[in-house]
């Protein structure tokens, strides 16, 4: 569905990507900071001139003849500065997008969905970041995209307009089942909301796969920049809790209590990331804990690490988790392969 | 009376004058804001002349050049049968020459002021260049051709060197204010010399300040 080989130099950081994604929902360019993600988001959308290839759904954006000029190529860019116009409110941002877009994305969808309606009269400067952010990604649906590209649209949010804006995401994904590049270098966030990605490092596209296997195949690389040192798991909401703020999700039959995620109906499904370092390990049954979220599994393998540290697979109902661990624990406990265990989890929360 | 006569050409010079370098000075000042040309640094110097050349001196060779003996003056001459020297139309041209900097250098400030990050976003959104100009650009510049328009006005009513190498003193055809203080002071006639000097004080001072209290508001709403 989408295609793209293309190579671009920009002093001394050389660009060169070949990536052939199939019909994708949402996948996550993921990798360091300055491994060219953004670069590679911005030649998709015809902001860098580059040498190269692009094909959208059977459209050629640019090859050794052709080069679609940005504004006539359908991508909508949600950029990490926002670039809301300044001489233009909040509904004047808006209108700039919809004048110049014709499609099946409704106006009114949008703005409920991102919840931008009480925001219309206000100016751009008097936004905060959280509400600057949804007006953007409004704006950039309201342009009728084919393709959405997103550039690390949680980056630089304080800690609760980022769960704000995760629930938003959650919703318009869902919503309106765009196409979506999703720029990030945080694992959790990907884990979340990505059901591909691609992996980047240097300028060069290293795997791609769906999220879950390829933060797997992640697990065991020797690459430290690119460890995501934790797991993704698929869970079912079961239920919410609200005299407690929770959310009780179901894993293969177990119960798993997360943060309340209001966005979410009961049945959906919530993709979970959780990193090895917040799993401990029990060989009985626990009791008598203030950790209420223990996970039965097998362990599947056992994977020694530096500075004496053992990573351990952690079969839980067909899904992996991955918990890291000091060597003497591993030894104490006397870990085995096919051994049963009990999965910890300390906390499920973003950070 | 003929004062009326010289105020009122001064300021159909200067309306003219202005409009022209509009339509003149936009394009060069964007040009001159964006391009990576080895030659922009030349441009800018060129534009940038009449600010530190003598007015007489570039009176001088504006005076050979709007001469029919000159290609200008010539070609002029034959598509019009006038000539360019010592008429209004010259003055224009003169004028123009004169005032360039006062219209490209604020526009070129104000465009070099906005983000080509904004423009980038424009162009995810569907907007081809010459849109995101007219509905981009122009309104955040609004303030820089505030001031480039009010200081080529202003700037073209007080000049005197220029006009009087060019132009000379005919009444209605090239006698403006300026000339017209001039011949009123070698006359010693000071009464009227005071309402014509005094009245471009006035009209010089309320240019200046149209510039500052607008630049003041943008100021304010960005921020």
């Amino acid at each position: 569905m989408l295609e793209a080989n293309v190579h671009h130099r920009q002093g001394d950081f050389i660009l060169d990507v070949d990536m052939h994604l199939d019909a994708f929902g949402v996948c996550a360019v993921f990798g360091p900071s300055g491994c060219g993600k953004t670069t590679l988001l911005k030649t998709i959308a015809g902001l860098i001139p580059t040498q190269g290839r692009i094909h959208f759904k059977g459209e050629c954006w640019q090859d050794q003849h052709t080069w679609v000029k940005p504004y006539a190529r359908s991508t909508g860019f949600v950029f990490q500065d926002n670039r809301l116009f300044p001489n233009l409110n909040v509904s004047g941002n808006l209108a700039f997008a919809r004048q110049r877009a014709d499609g099946g994305i409704d106006y009114e969808d949008v703005i409920e969905t991102l919840g931008v309606r009480p925001l219309l009269n206000r100016a751009v400067a008097s936004l905060s970041g959280g509400e600057a952010k949804r007006v953007a990604i409004a704006r950039a649906l309201l342009s009728q995209p084919r393709l959405l590209l997103m550039d690390e649209p949680l980056n630089g949010l304080e800690q609760k307009s980022k769960q704000e804006i995760l629930g938003y995401l959650r919703r318009l994904i869902r919503h309106f089942e765009l196409p979506t590049l999703y720029v990030s270098h945080n694992v959790e966030e990907v884990a979340r909301l990505c059901d591909q990605m691609l992996v980047m490092d240097c300028g060069r596209a290293l795997a791609h796969g769906d999220t879950a296997t390829v933060l797997q195949s992640m697990n065991q690389s020797r690459d430290s920049n690119l460890d995501p040192l934790g797991a993704v798991v698929y869970t079912k909401v079961s239920v919410h809790r609200p005299e407690y703020s929770l959310t009780q999700l179901d894993l293969g039959g177990h119960s798993l209590f997360v943060p309340i995620q209001s966005d979410l109906t009961e049945g959906q499904t919530m993709q979970l990331f959780l990193p090895a370092r917040d799993i401990a390990l029990a060989t009985t049954t626990p009791q008598g804990l203030s950790i209420r979220n223990s996970l039965p599994g097998t362990v599947e393998r056992l994977q020694q690490e530096a500075n004496n540290r053992v990573r351990v697979a952690i079969n839980v109902a067909g899904q992996m988790l991955f918990a890291q661990i000091t060597r003497q624990a591993s030894d104490a406990l006397n870990l085995h392969r096919g051994q049963s265990v009990f999965a910890l989890i300390k906390s499920v929360a973003l950070d | 009376m003929t004062e009326l006569d010289a105020v009122w050409l001064t300021l159909q010079l200067a309306a003219t004058t202005t409009l022209l370098l509009l339509l003149v000075g936009t394009p060069l000042a964007w040009w001159i804001a964006h391009s990576q040309s080895p030659i922009r640094p030349v441009i800018e110097a060129v534009t940038a002349m009449p600010l530190v050349m003598p007015p007489t001196v570039i009176g001088f060779y504006l005076l050979l050049l709007l001469s029919p003996n000159s290609g200008l003056g010539e070609f002029w001459f034959t598509i019009t049968g006038t000539t360019l020297a010592f008429s209004f139309s010259g003055l224009v041209i003169a004028s123009m020459l004169y005032s360039l900097p006062f219209m490209v250098q604020p526009l070129v400030n104000a465009f070099t002021g906005i983000d080509i990050r904004l423009r980038e976003a424009a162009a995810t959104l569907g907007a081809t260049p010459t849109d995101t100009f007219r509905t981009l650009i122009l309104p955040l510049s609004r303030r820089g051709f505030i001031s480039a328009c009010v200081l080529t006005f202003a700037h073209t009513i007080g000049e005197f060197g220029i006009v009087l190498m060019v132009g000379g003193n005919i009444p209605g055809e090239t006698r403006v204010i300026s000339i017209a203080i001039y011949e009123q002071v070698e006359t010693l006639n000071y009464a009227q010399a005071h309402i014509l000097s005094g009245g471009l004080v006035a009209l010089s001072f309320a240019a200046l300040c149209t510039i500052y209290l607008t630049s003041g508001r943008s100021l304010l709403r960005l921020n």
